[in-house]
């Protein structure tokens, strides 16, 4: 455990060096540029985390074509809303990321999951670098993926299942007691658990601005 | 809600995995003004924990077509800054609109208040000269009426006129009808324009009596009066009558030097 937290903290610090070493700014301060009506750091914000988010938005939909209007759809909600954009409450690269995951989750809950599933598979493809991205850079992406990954595999099966049910289903703690037929104090316990535990995880240049 | 309970919630809350009427509580606890004990660090690491989740899931590049779909929207949608600054133009352009209203409101109402002090001040004017002309119609109709009481008295039977003899200036003129059966007494006259400071004073003189009986007031250029002799004074026929220049306002004796004077 003490392990895996320093090789985090090493790939989460290596990636966020690359965004800051060469004087780019971090995501914070691209919505901020962006709230200005910068373009420039619309589009860098963009190349950034487009395809995590389009990543994330797969996971949730299980259809490329929903996931990629989507993925728009959220950008341009960045675009609109990025003054509302609080660090207090997390860094930018989160609120990015939950505004695509909450657009997915509320597609998914208004046409019905009924397809959701069909095009799952698709969100195990291959990483391919983004454009701009150096090999090195995507090779380090997917090391800090992975770590992450690896991270997520410090959960118990049974803690993943239930923030990934949350988190990629959007269902509330009693949908989730509801659908593993578990008592709902149970499930409260597995997310607090598993969210301290991702939580601790985090490296400390991440996880306090 | 304490911060113990919300931080208890926290990881839940950032998964959005939280009942409405939950969320709804801890979202009241955040904007609440009271100090927190770790509840906004808690809330970042929690939503960066999340995020973790959401790294956990291997990126797909998307394809070209959906920045370019986003550039052609956003060509078509309004900036954030520019939006923000359209709107701060629009709470510009508004209270700089109602700055120009206040503006003409102030400047139309100063003038308004102008005319209504003009008019007011019109309406005094006309008020006065109302009042004035009333005056000199009341004064137009005493001297008609005492025209009409002299022109009736010197008609009468038994009315004397009686010229009044000038003592030094005979640019002074003035004589007296007078009736002794009706006991009427006219004073006609002119050049009889006091001297600043001074006044005409007329007096009915029996014996040694020198008895008041009213100011003469000619006009500034001495043109002609007429007045009327108080009957009263008149029961007991005066010897003589005389006007003296006198202070203004007259005296209850003669004080001035006598101007004119006639034996009845």
């Amino acid at each position: 455990m003490p392990v895996l937290s320093f090789v985090l903290t090493f790939v989460a610090a290596r990636v966020g060096a690359q965004a800051s070493a060469g004087g780019e700014p971090d995501e914070g301060a691209l919505l901020a540029r962006i709230a200005r009506g910068d373009r420039d750091a619309y589009r860098t914000l963009y190349e950034r985390l487009a395809a995590q988010g389009l990543g994330l938005a797969l996971r949730v939909l299980g259809s490329r074509a929903e996931a990629e209007e989507t993925l728009q759809e959220s950008f341009l909600d960045v675009w609109t809303r990025c003054a509302q954009f609080d660090a207090s409450r997390g860094t930018g690269r989160a609120w990015v990321l939950s505004m695509i995951r909450n657009r997915s989750i509320d597609r998914v809950r208004t046409r019905g999951a009924v397809s959701r599933m069909v095009e799952r598979a698709e969100s195990d493809a291959t990483t391919m670098p983004r454009h701009g991205e150096s090999p090195a850079d995507a090779l380090v992406r997917s090391e800090a993926r992975q770590q992450i990954q690896g991270a997520m595999a410090e959960l118990t099966e049974q803690q993943r299942h239930a923030v990934e049910l949350a988190y990629f289903e959007g269902l509330s703690q009693s949908e989730i007691a509801e659908r593993l037929g578990e008592p709902l104090g149970t499930v409260k316990s597995r997310v607090r658990a598993a969210m301290e535990k991702l939580g601790r995880l985090i490296p400390t240049d991440r996880g306090r601005s | 809600m304490s911060c113990a309970e919300f931080k208890e919630l926290v990881g839940a809350y950032a998964l959005g995995a939280l009942s409405a009427e939950e969320r709804a509580t801890c979202d009241a606890h955040l904007s609440s003004g009271a100090a927190h004990e770790g509840c906004w660090q808690a809330l970042h690491e929690a939503n960066e924990a999340a995020s973790l989740i959401a790294s956990s899931v291997a990126p797909v590049t998307p394809s070209p077509a959906v920045w370019a779909a986003i550039e052609s929207r956003l060509e078509r949608t309004a900036a954030p800054a520019p939006r923000r600054r359209s709107t701060e133009w629009v709470a510009w352009g508004v209270g700089l609109a109602a700055l120009v209203l206040v503006f003409f409101i102030a400047r139309d109402r100063d003038r308004l208040n102008d005319q209504v002090q003009l008019a007011s001040a019109a309406s005094q004017r006309v008020l006065q000269e109302r009042t004035a002309c009333a005056t000199d119609l009341e004064h137009a109709r005493a001297e008609a009426d005492t025209q009409h009481q002299a022109l009736e008295l010197l008609q009468r039977t038994g009315t004397k006129l009686i010229a009044l003899a000038p003592q030094g200036d005979t640019a002074r003129v003035a004589s007296v009808m007078f009736n002794a059966e009706s006991q009427r007494a006219f004073v006609v006259g002119h050049g009889l324009a006091a001297p600043t400071g001074k006044d005409y004073e007329l007096w009915i003189i029996r014996g040694d009596q020198k008895i008041p009986a009213g100011l003469l007031h000619g006009d500034a250029t001495g043109g002609a009066i007429l007045a009327a002799i108080d009957p009263k004074l008149l029961a007991t026929a005066p010897d003589a009558i005389a006007v003296t220049l006198e202070a203004t306002g007259g005296a209850p004796q003669p004080l001035g030097p006598i101007v004119l004077v006639g034996k009845i």
